[in-house]
């Protein structure tokens, strides 16, 4: 049982698809008297529900923030 | 011949067969049987400040992130945490994690997604082995002995060969 070089492959896995999401985009709701704010589009993509895309998503934010403004 | 050490580095056959099924931590039913309770499980303890401190010390010497999430989810398998189809979906996510918890440590580290290998530069735990190895090799240094002193032979002068000389045993 060994787990060699399956790390690196699925961690290039995981930034490829990552990088192939498009961002959610805000779209205004029709009408006259509408007050609604602008909604985004909901993610109908197959990675929308998946819970370790989501938290691989999250983390490198986190990671983006820290390393924000050093050099 | 690197090939032939590979062929011969795996488990005798049928050597899984010589203990009951059922002995070994892996033939368990996992404790974990989800993917998101096994992240919660790793996650406490990657970002816990009192027992990741090996971790980062590891991550310093210029380990690679990769090879040390396949080690922690290699090791949670064979503990019966989780099955090992688990431990490789939480293979990137722990090794994110671990970059994440580095850099908020402020530590450089490498990710190990580079392929080519630069042999010119010497890696940081290779540095530190070798190190430790000259460590063991060196005697230790023995004080309370007195220094010996070698003892001085006294040359024998050669003869005089003059014709004023005196001969050497008048002196």
């Amino acid at each position: 049982m060994s787990l060699q070089g399956q790390g690196v492959r699925a961690y290039n896995n995981y930034m490829k698809r990552s990088m192939e999401n498009k961002p959610k985009v805000e779209v205004p709701t029709s009408g006259l008297m509408n007050r609604n704010k602008p909604k985004a589009e909901t993610d109908s993509t197959p990675d929308s529900n998946d819970y370790l895309m989501t938290q691989f998503q999250d983390l490198q934010r986190l990671r983006a923030g820290l390393k924000n403004g050093r050099s | 011949m690197e090939e032939a050490n590979n062929l011969f580095d795996a488990p005798i056959a049928g050597q899984s067969l010589t203990s009951e099924i059922g002995a070994r931590p892996w033939q368990q039913p996992a404790k974990y049987s989800s993917v998101e309770d096994a992240l919660e499980h790793y996650a406490t303890k990657i970002t816990d400040p009192s027992i990741n401190d090996s971790l980062l010390d590891a991550v310093e010497m210029g380990t690679p992130v990769s090879s040390i999430a396949e080690i922690l989810v290699q090791g949670g398998a064979m503990e019966g945490l989780h099955t090992i189809d688990v431990s490789i979906l939480l293979l990137p996510v722990v090794m994110e994690l671990i970059a994440y918890v580095a850099d908020e440590a402020e530590i450089e580290y490498n990710m190990g997604l580079e392929s080519s290998i630069d042999q010119d530069i010497i890696s940081e735990s290779k540095i530190a082995l070798a190190m430790n190895k000259m460590k063991k090799k060196m005697p230790e240094p023995k004080d309370k002995e007195p220094m010996e002193t070698p003892e001085v032979q006294p040359e024998e002068s050669q003869q005089p060969t003059g014709l004023m000389a005196r001969p050497k045993g008048e002196m």
